[in-house]
């Protein structure tokens, strides 16, 4: 027990020592989200409501009319196509139910959930039971958000595995084919168990605090609440730094590939999920999200950023517990995994 | 090692090496670079696997699995490997606590090391800040200061300092006249020549040779090179010299003679007399006793530093 605390001041004061580990973890994030804010702060002020025009008859017109996010212009057909083709409004919901828009932009996608929603709950809505459709269509399709919700959360998402590095870091200090430091301390009578528990632990504190200072810096400084469910949110931080470092030490562990190989790896993977989960812009999400829904659902970027959106600022724990259990016990699988791939051994080579 | 073979892939690294050592010794592997020094030492600590062979240390085989063993040896490598955002006292004290739980003993240990290796205005330092030869020298404290019984020093002294490489070779001395048995590899032969007790030859993943030095000498029929710069150098002078006992060959070219003496080391008085007595007369002259290259370029066909 005392080894594994001297592992654990090993490694925090290494994290605290290394600049280049306290700029990336620390304020590279903090300037990220800063410069985000500036940029996507403007256009969320500025977003307006969807404009849509509703013919006479269409079934849920008096429902579409209490959805916020539209601007419901009443028109008959000639007048709605005309409407349309001036460009004063993206879409019509015809008296038939069909919806007509012009292309395939973010506007359009939010139409056409809001009319695939409403035909769904088409029958519960008859059966007269009260319904919050806006909440429910926010809930299920998160496009409301805008961009800049969508880029914080998603940077959110990739900062809280950032806790990957660490894992590599761990692997490359205790499996003795990987680097002089490691092949040293194999010669040594360290425990792999206890240096590999000691790095987990500490890397998820490291990592945990940094996500956490990220969202009280969001909350204080620009007013942007991800903290409104702390303990929720703090559990799930947990999680998925947990789950970081399980894929660092994955990767880590599992081939020989040196750090410059995984780092760039590492940064190149979270970049790629953090762009699906809308970090560069909504674009490319709603793309993978109709084209490769699958994809984001288990993309742990997206995982962590819808999950922290929804617990803060829509107020729901849809998926929270789903997505927890998912990042503890593939976390586990993959702890468990590498600690295979690191158990003592005499190496062919080093 | 008895008959160790390592394979990597088509290059064979150990060809049935063999080779011991005994408590209390300094023990010196030397050989060119690529010759298998690092192999045998990893061979050793259980980090390489071998392909044939029996690896024994303190009468037990190598098992990465051994805690006892690992727990009385000590490695130096040839990579310097510490965390080099850490300062030099904490590396060390972390070091030194893989092996020591008591804070104070450890502390002491630590302490100890610090002195060993001449690192006391550098306690703070950190390790990345540190000149070459000052890296070297933590490099070593890392892995001495628990006082292992039997230490591999993996060529520490590769790209030191004239004054650090003193320093390490005399903090080597002394940790032997303490108590630890040490195993040195390197390919400076006089680093071989000044600090071991008994040297192992190694050339192609083979021991080629083992014994003290003056035993390895005796294995090469050695002899001893006396350079002469004759004042009146003639056919007859060269063959007064030839006839002196112990010479046993003669070169000249442009006034400078060489001379062959065997035994080595004996003979030079004997031939000065001689020379004087025979009206030779020189300008200069310098002797030279056989090294460690000429037994290797006689076992091998090469030297040292091809």
């Amino acid at each position: 027990m005392k080894r594994f605390f001297s592992h654990m001041a090993l490694n925090v004061k290494m994290s605290l020592k290394d600049k280049s580990t306290l700029f990336w973890s620390f304020i590279y994030p903090i300037l990220l989200l800063s410069l985000m804010a500036v940029a996507f702060s403007g256009i969320q002020s500025e977003q307006k409501s969807i404009a849509v025009a509703v013919e006479p008859g269409h079934p849920y017109a008096d429902v579409l009319r209490q959805i916020d996010v539209l601007d419901v212009k009443d028109a008959e057909c000639d007048e709605a196509l005309k409407l349309l083709r001036d460009k004063d409004v993206d879409g019509i919901y015809r008296a038939d139910g069909v919806l007509l828009v012009r292309g395939k932009g973010m506007n359009e996608t939010v139409l056409s959930e809001i009319g695939s929603e409403l035909k769904k709950v088409g029958s519960v809505y008859a059966s007269g039971r009260s319904l919050d459709f806006t909440r429910k269509y926010v809930e299920r399709g998160d496009q409301e958000q805008g961009m800049l919700y969508v880029t914080l959360s998603a940077s959110i998402g990739m900062f809280a595995l950032y806790g990957y590095f660490s894992g590599i870091s761990i692997v490359h200090h205790v499996q003795a084919n990987l680097s002089s430091l490691a092949a040293r301390l194999s010669t040594t009578p360290i425990s792999r168990l206890s240096y590999v528990s000691a790095g987990l632990v500490s890397g998820v504190a490291m990592s945990s605090l940094q996500t956490i200072g990220l969202l009280l810096y969001l909350k204080w400084v620009w007013k942007i609440d991800y903290l409104a469910d702390p303990v929720r949110t703090l559990l799930l931080v947990l999680t998925a730094s947990f789950f970081g470092i399980a894929i660092g030490l994955f990767i880590g562990a599992s081939n020989r590939w040196s750090l410059k190989a995984k780092v760039p790896l590492g940064i190149a993977l979270m970049l790629l999920l953090s762009a699906a989960s809308g970090m560069m812009g909504p674009g490319f999400r709603l793309y993978v999200e109709n084209n490769l829904p699958w994809l984001n659902r288990y993309n742990p970027v997206n995982m962590i950023s819808r999950t922290i959106y929804r617990l803060n600022v829509l107020g729901s724990t849809k998926e929270f517990t789903e997505n927890i259990l998912i990042f503890v016990v593939a976390g586990l699988i993959l702890c468990i995994v590498s600690l295979i791939f690191m158990r003592k051994r005499q190496f062919k080579s080093l | 090692m008895k008959e160790v073979v390592k394979r990597y892939k088509e290059v064979v690294a150990l060809n049935r090496f063999n080779f011991e050592i005994n408590e209390g010794e300094i023990v010196g592997l030397l050989g060119p670079n690529g010759s298998g020094k690092s192999t045998a030492i990893n061979c050793l600590l259980g980090l390489l696997s071998y392909d044939e062979g029996e690896v024994e240390v303190f009468g037990r085989r190598v098992s990465p699995d051994d805690m006892d063993t690992k727990q009385r040896i000590g490695f130096v490598p040839q990579d310097l490997s510490f965390f080099a955002e850490l300062s030099v006292i904490d590396n060390i004290r972390y070091f030194a606590g893989l092996y020591e739980q008591n804070n104070v003993k450890r502390d002491e240990m630590v302490r100890e090391a610090i002195a060993f290796v001449g690192l006391e205005k550098y306690t703070k330092f950190a390790a990345k800040k540190l000149s070459g030869g000052l890296k070297r020298r933590l490099n070593i404290a890392c892995g001495i200061a628990h006082r292992p019984e039997f230490v591999m020093f993996d060529e520490p002294t590769v790209a030191v300092d004239a004054q650090s490489r003193n320093f390490i070779l005399e903090g080597i001395k002394e940790m032997n006249q303490n108590g630890s048995t040490v195993l040195y590899t390197t390919h400076y032969l006089e680093e071989a020549q000044e600090l071991c007790d008994r040297i192992v030859i190694m050339d192609e993943g083979r021991n080629m040779a083992s014994g003290t030095l003056e035993e390895l000498i005796d294995l090469v029929d050695p002899t001893e090179a006396v350079h002469l710069v004759l004042t009146h150098p003639s056919d007859a002078v060269l063959k007064l010299i030839s006839n002196i006992p112990g010479v046993v060959d003669v070169t000249e070219e442009n006034g400078k003679a060489v001379i062959l003496l065997t035994p080595p080391g004996h003979r030079l008085s004997s031939l000065l007399e001689e020379l004087k007595n025979n009206e030779i007369y020189y300008s200069s002259l310098y002797s030279e006793l056989p090294t460690l290259n000429d037994v290797f370029l006689k076992l091998t066909g090469k030297a040292l530093r091809d």
